[in-house]
């Protein structure tokens, strides 16, 4: 999909830019970042990051206990950490609560301290609309908690929704939360986060304020970092940096009250108005006036901010309100989407073939090249592709070749989209959606075309299967794989094809997911098929008698996988495969030859392979991919040798190997599995000189041992310890 | 699933494949390794998966102490060297995956905390919907497949991030800028699917 080199960079930038200040991350990314695509990437996972930091964060380990708490199942989990059920380790004490902790890297020392000098006075709050706080602390990983009152209830989003209590009721519920919210202040506490999820109401309808403080404490952070608020919640000055304040709590009420609202009512509207005032002055000057406003509607008397010039002001709220706002471009967006579908059905009716025929040219073309074009091109091209096929609409009495294009041109796009086997873009949901559309069209095609809508069907069936197992949907599996059968059935009555073949093929691989040897005759009737079409049937045959090979290999049938394999490399010798893909082949031969123990085969076999790796390492002695490859097939030859009674070439093959892993440790000094391979290397050949008759002097042999100790104390790893014990050497 | 498969993985008479397949994929080589892979998958899996099963509903088994579990037997049986034990606890730990989100379908929205305090386990609160994780981790693999490994060594086979830096054969820092994109990206697609 994406090339990794740029995946590295947006990874390695959203490493950087998490590191600084929020406000400057944007400015960090344009002066380091050149290009816009890459950028536009980290922003988002930057985004992503501000909403939910500690998703799948297994470094946030939970602890058993806080505290005196002992921590119980999870409630929530949000963008500030996680809070968790807990009671008392005294269960005399009998005392549960809502213990939240803090998991945040910004959590700094300097606020820590802050936090706790500052606990005492939130422990002093005590009103029944407020959640009360018990104790707070540091659990042992250090991060802070704070132990609330355990409130039976749901947040204020959940009460509005599911209680759909009425105009009085909700106004109800607003005032004892701002009762409660004066309260506070005149204790010189601000919440600085009100918002729904933070206040719950309990079966009674009484609402229960949770984090008083938490959200203030938080924001009195030290400069250049960003206060942990919530953005949509936030009042102006928030959003600017600034400390919270009574004011900005006022601010909150306001939303808090404009969102709890049914109906359209003046006067709330006009409370609501003064609260979100964006600057501070402009608002009510304190709580106690909200309140008193609240308690006048209540009792319909008039409400201090309702003006003469009502009219107005309200439609200057609602101008000036988001709901407005967006209804405005809903209703842009909406006219545009329906005269884009008018024009677009028009031009189908009138064009249907025209544009059917440029479709089929289109996804052709653009299909087929599309390995060569950047990454987001190709999504484009894609979504470009699967609206064009989505708007096609072949009428019933169509011609079924054409409905046998379309369904290719399905396919096609199915493969680019997320078959596993070639390069895809990873879009398994799409790809599956594409077969699916693919298979209902060659259905359709079935009456009139029989033939080439079966054997298009017997392909996509296979490949849905595949996918279809990718995604686990192992009853899907099971279902494809009946119609898959079905699908042959038919395709038999008409002769041998390459159709008929890759359907085999395809049921075959399909069969090996769950039951291999049921594949087996399978692979035997592919190879069968092909060799009897011939002609441009060989790369595919050799490819069946590779898997084939594997199977019986891995079955013990050595001599019969010997078989195909040997026939898999003639092929690709005749074709003229690459000489790595041929070493590959070698490689596996060799092994059912050691398997069975034809040593003399086994050990040509090696040879070739490695003459084969050696030239692609001659090419490039700096490659490490080709240094890996040719130290691998060294070491193999080397301990087929060592099996055969030869251990004087297998020791001079494993010194070769030494030698290689050497230059690889060089080159990746950092890399514990280069230097762990490295160890290994010098114990195989520590080994290898034991078998040697006459033995040397072990001085060799220990001086070995002793880099592989020196390297296993540098790089840990309980096997290469145990193994050296087992050969007698302490690591320091 | 064919009956000839009751046999050899439930104990009979048959020798023990398992140790006998991976020793043949241990010993094949890179590109063979789609072929020979393919062919020992469905005992990996079986094997994997009635382990897990196997699991007592307050067994505290760790997915890693299987893997080393399985690794030492089958490398204790073979002689098989070290070299590919680091690719063979990826692919576990792939396989792991598979299973679970196997069983998370299979289960649909029954949960239960059976295996102590594996991370899958600990994390299977509402939200955590092990399939569309499966899904994002596929799209992360074709991204970054050294990403998408990391989070199935930690994730799902439970290793430890010092193990998995090893396993990989990747820094600590690599490691831990890894892990923070693989997070963000899992987390990103969970909420907008393919962008």
């Amino acid at each position: 999909m994406k090339p990794a080199a740029d995946w590295d960079r947006v990874t390695e930038l959203l490493e950087q830019a998490l590191e600084q200040p929020a406000e400057g991350r944007q400015a960090f990314l344009d002066h380091n970042e050149p290009d816009p695509a890459i950028r536009a990437q980290v922003l988002k996972l930057i985004t992503t990051w501000d909403k939910d930091p500690h998703f799948l964060d297994l470094n946030l380990n939970v602890p058993a206990k806080a505290g005196p708490w002992v921590i119980g199942r999870e409630i929530a989990k949000g963008g500030m950490g996680r809070v968790f059920e807990a009671v008392h380790e005294d269960p005399s004490l009998s005392r549960r609560v809502a213990l939240k902790i803090i998991g945040t890297e910004r959590f700094t020392p300097n606020l820590l301290e802050s936090f706790l000098q500052e606990r005492a006075i939130l422990a002093r709050l005590e009103h029944p609309a407020i959640g009360r706080l018990y104790d707070t602390g540091t659990t042992p990983q250090g991060l802070p908690y704070f132990a609330m009152e355990f409130v039976d209830g749901i947040t204020l989003d959940k009460w509005l929704a599911k209680r759909n209590p009425g105009p009085r009721a909700r106004v109800q519920l607003i005032l004892a939360i701002a009762e409660a919210v004066g309260y506070a202040h005149q204790n010189f506490v601000a919440h600085g986060d009100l918002k729904p999820t933070n206040i719950l109401v309990t079966p009674n309808d009484e609402p229960r304020i949770l984090d008083f403080g938490i959200g203030r404490l938080l924001n009195t952070s030290d400069a250049g970092h960003l206060p942990m608020l919530t953005p949509s919640h936030a009042s102006p000055e928030q959003l600017a940096g600034r400390a919270i304040t009574a004011s900005s709590d006022i601010y909150q009420l306001g939303l808090l009250l404009r969102d709890s609202m049914q109906a359209r009512d003046r006067e709330l509207e006009a409370i609501v108005e003064r609260c979100l005032k964006p600057n501070p002055s402009d608002r009510y000057p304190n709580v106690g006036m909200i309140v008193a406003d609240l308690r006048a509607w209540l009792d319909q008397r008039p409400v201090s901010v309702l003006a003469p010039t009502l009219a107005y002001r309200a439609s200057k709220w609602i101008r000036r309100s988001p709901f407005g706002a967006a209804l405005v471009l809903a209703l842009i967006a909406g006219a545009a989407g329906t005269s884009w579908q008018a024009y677009r059905a028009e031009r189908q009716r009138l064009e249907n073939i025209r544009q059917f025929e440029e479709t089929r040219r289109f996804t052709r073309n653009l299909l087929a090249g599309i390995d060569n074009v950047p990454a987001a091109a190709q999504a484009a091209i894609v979504k470009n592709t699967v609206a064009m096929l989505e708007g096609l609409t072949i009428p019933k009495q169509q011609n079924p070749q054409l409905l046998l294009e379309a369904a290719n041109a399905w396919g096609l796009l199915g493969n680019i989209q997320g078959l596993p086997s070639s390069k895809n873009l990873g879009d398994t949901k799409g790809a599956l959606r594409s077969f699916e559309k693919a298979i209902a069209l060659a259905e359709r095609a079935r009456p009139d075309l029989p033939r080439e809508s079966i054997e298009m069907l017997a392909d996509l069936l296979g490949r849905t299967a595949i996918l279809e197992h990718h995604v686990n949907q192992l009853d899907r599996v099971a279902e494809l794989k009946n119609q898959l059968q079905s699908a042959i059935l038919a395709l038999e009555a008409f002769g041998n094809s390459i159709s008929l073949a890759n359907a085999y093929t395809g049921l075959a691989i399909v069969e090996a997911t769950t039951n291999r040897r049921a594949a087996i005759p399978l692979y035997e009737k592919a190879i069968d098929t092909y060799s009897q079409v011939g002609k441009g049937t060989t790369q595919q045959r050799a490819l069946a008698l590779k898997r084939l090979g594997a199977i019986l290999l891995v079955e013990n049938r050595l001599d019969e996988g010997a078989k195909r394999y040997q026939e898999a490399l003639a092929i690709e010798r005749s074709i003229q495969a690459s000489p790595m893909n041929i070493s590959f082949t070698l490689s596996d031969l060799a092994l059912v030859n050691r398997r069975r123990k034809s040593y003399p085969a086994a050990i040509a076999l090696y040879r070739e392979a490695l003459a084969l790796r050696e030239s692609a390492h001659s090419l490039d002695p700096s490659d490490n991919h080709a240094s890996t490859s040719l130290a691998s097939i060294l070491s193999r030859l080397a301990a087929t040798l060592a099996e055969a009674g030869q251990p004087e070439e297998a020791v001079a093959m494993q010194r070769r190997v030494l030698s290689l892993q050497q230059k690889l440790s060089q080159s990746q000094p950092d890399t514990a599995s280069v230097q762990h391979t490295l160890a290994w290397s010098y114990l195989n050949l520590a080994n290898l000189l034991g078998q040697l008759k006459p033995p040397p002097p072990p001085a060799e042999a220990k001086e070995l041992r002793r880099q592989a100790a020196s390297l296993s104390s540098r790089f840990p790893l309980a096997e290469l310890t145990a193994e050296l014990k087992k050969q007698g050497i302490s690591t320091p | 699933m064919g009956s000839c498969f009751n046999g050899p993985m439930e104990g009979s008479a048959s020798p023990a494949p398992i140790t006998g397949l991976l020793q043949i994929w241990r010993a094949g080589d890179q590109s063979a390794q789609g072929a020979l892979f393919d062919a020992i998958y469905p005992e990996l899996r079986r094997l994997a998966s009635s382990r897990i099963r196997g699991l007592a509903r307050n067994s505290t088994i760790h997915p890693t102490e299987l893997i080393h579990e399985a690794w030492i037997r089958i490398a204790k049986n073979t002689g098989m060297s070290f070299e590919n034990r680091n690719a063979f606890y990826a692919a576990t730990a792939m396989i792991m995956r598979r299973v679970l989100v196997d069983r998370a379908r299979n289960r649909g929205a029954q949960k239960r905390r059976d295996s102590g305090d594996w991370p899958v386990e600990s994390f299977t609160s509402p939200e955590f919907d092990l399939p569309s994780i499966n899904e994002a981790l596929e799209a992360l693999e074709l991204v970054c497949e050294r990403q998408a490994r990391q989070v199935d060594l930690r994730f799902f086979g439970g290793f430890s991030a010092e193990e998995a830096s090893n396993i990989l054969g990747v820094s600590t820092a690599t490691l831990k800028r890894d892990w923070l994109a693989a997070r963000m990206f899992i987390r990103h697609f969970l909420e907008h699917g393919r962008t």
